[in-house]
């Protein structure tokens, strides 16, 4: 008798805190690499109990029904949408379910071209993946003895509404940036890259180069026969979004790269600003990410540039190879 | 035989009770310095102390809780947090054992208001970080963005994600030498947060002494490194 009454105490107590506080239901749908995993693995730190996470695997194999069927099971009051697919699902989504009820607010990360990912979707904000220059270049600016204003960048005619943005928020830091633009496609490509290179190397005269992470530039044969026979004759930092770049290709010799634990924090400010607005969100749809990771290749960077040593220890990850 | 077998396992746990002999203390620091430089500082200057170093205060605290290191180096607002461990030596410089606050605007003009939104490195959590900074900016509320790193918190005002920012006054330097904004620090009155302290484990019996003996060195590299100029007790 007495065992039966203390299971039911435990049973009663187990259940009290749950009762007597809200959760918040959250759910995560993306994908679970690496990169994704360690957004995940932030959340519920910077959560705390106030949620209750689940988190469901979509990827490019995972079908729009069962997409539908984690939300309808679920049921979340907010959720966290990580990657293009994810946010393409979630339009078709909303575009289904128009009723306002269904309508669920969101944070979307981890995604290519966030703007035009989100734009028409409702009650969802999100941030950018691509960090932007005035962070990486505020980042090298600290780290060099001779402070540097004249940045040189290419980038394709259909980004070139991203490299102004990129001009005007490096403008407020007293940073040029000088662009060469090169169409969005060429059978020539290699040709224009190769002109583009030398206009800011030898006629602008740059003192740094940043360069894009843009796939269509960084073809395993531009690289090759373009960008590192040039990159070899510039005396200067050069400054790339990946980590690959800094590392096993000797492009840069600086890399600033997303801080995905940072990026958690971002997405849960962003939860929290919902919650407390009452999930009606009327701010700025899209933020930049306000974390990174610096990674300096020590080696070919002294070659290059004259380094602060007692700044070093704010670089994340300094590359002796 | 057994006699050897013994004498083994007698090594063994000797060799064992010998490895745990030296201190461990865990540390999270809002500093310019990434963990892994706080570290090596740390290591080098006092190498009979295991040190780990957090970069954020969530992680930080999870492994306080679950680990129950033998003391903890951080500032005064954060071991207040930490239950089951007491101060024993707190950091002083010139002559104080608290720093100024300041809030650094881009531009002149600024108007505290509980409308805007602060940028703040989290000390403590989201929650109880909106209570600080309200309290510290002697308002009822105020809408807080919080961040991990020093640094972000000049990224914040890049982008106008925050009307200001609040730091301590030491690190108002690293922001103007580090910026081309037109950056303004404000002062507020009697706005102070505690310097670095050690507090320890209180079950560890004799662990206060011995870390007493282990941090009375303070070198000019260490000093520079915490932001302070000397230890006392409290």
């Amino acid at each position: 008798m007495a065992r039966t009454m203390i299971f039911w105490w435990a049973l009663c107590l187990s259940y009290w805190p749950a009762q007597s506080a809200e959760r918040f239901s959250l759910l995560i749908l993306g994908p679970d690499s690496a990169g994704f995993q360690e957004v995940v693995n932030a959340l519920p730190l910077e959560l705390g109990s106030e949620f209750t996470i689940t988190h469901r695997i979509v990827n490019e194999r995972t079908s729009f029904e069962r997409y539908m069927q984690y939300i309808e099971q679920i049921k979340p009051q907010v959720m966290v949408l990580m990657d293009n697919v994810s946010i393409n699902y979630y339009r078709r989504y909303q575009h289904i379910h128009s009723q306002p009820e269904k309508q669920i607010p969101a944070v979307a990360a981890m995604a290519l071209f966030m703007d035009q990912a989100i734009d028409g979707l409702n009650q969802v904000v999100g941030i950018r993946y691509e960090v932007p220059a005035v962070i990486s270049l505020v980042n090298l600016r600290d780290l060099m003895e001779q402070p540097f204003t004249r940045v040189g960048v290419v980038y394709r005619a259909q980004t070139k509404p991203f490299f102004e943005q990129q001009k005007l928020t490096c403008s407020r830091e007293q940073i040029e940036l000088i662009g060469v633009e090169v169409p969005s496609q060429s059978d020539k490509m290699n040709k224009q890259l190769k002109n583009a290179l030398s206009q800011l190397i030898k006629q602008d005269d740059v003192d740094a180069l940043w360069i894009l992470n843009d796939s269509a530039l960084l073809t395993e044969h531009a690289l090759t026969y373009v960008w590192l026979p040039r990159i070899r004759r510039f005396k200067g930092p050069v400054v790339v979004g990946v980590r690959p770049l800094v590392e096993k290709v000797p492009l840069g010799n600086f890399a600033v790269v997303p801080d995905h634990q940072g990026m958690g924090k971002q997405i849960a400010n962003l939860i929290f600003e919902m919650v407390e607005g009452g999930f009606d969100f009327d701010g700025p749809k899209v933020f930049n990410p306000v974390s990174v990771e610096t990674i300096l290749n020590y080696r070919q960077a002294r070659k290059q540039f004259s380094i602060n040593s007692e700044k070093l220890g704010q670089v994340d990850l300094i590359l002796s190879n | 035989m057994q006699a050897i077998i013994v004498t083994l396992i007698l090594m063994t746990l000797s060799w064992q009770s010998y490895s745990t002999e030296g201190l461990v203390c865990y540390v999270y620091l809002p500093t310019t310095d990434r963990p892994r430089a706080v570290q090596d500082g740390l290591s080098g200057a006092y190498p009979n102390v295991s040190f780990v170093v957090f970069g954020r205060f969530q992680e930080f605290r999870q492994r306080v809780s679950h680990e129950n290191p033998d003391a903890i180096l951080t500032l005064p607002l954060i071991s207040q947090e930490v239950e089951g461990y007491q101060t024993v030596l707190q950091g002083y410089a010139q002559g104080q054992s608290s720093q100024a606050l300041k809030l650094l605007t881009v531009g002149e003009q600024t108007q505290i208001a509980e409308e805007m939104v602060v940028g703040v490195v989290d000390l403590l959590g989201r929650r109880a970080m909106q209570e600080h900074t309200a309290k510290m900016l002697n308002l009822k509320s105020v809408r807080v963005r919080t961040v991990t790193k020093l640094e972000d918190l000049l990224t914040l005002l890049q982008f106008q994600d925050v009307d200001a920012i609040l730091v301590q006054s030491s690190t108002v330097p690293f922001f103007i030498n580090r910026s081309r904004l037109d950056l303004h620090a404000h002062a507020l009155n009697q706005s102070r947060l505690g310097l670095p302290s050690i507090a320890i484990r209180v079950s560890g019996s004799g662990t206060g002494k011995r870390v007493k003996e282990a941090f009375v060195p303070l070198s000019s590299e260490i000093q520079a490194l915490l932001g302070v100029e000397s230890w006392q007790e409290p």
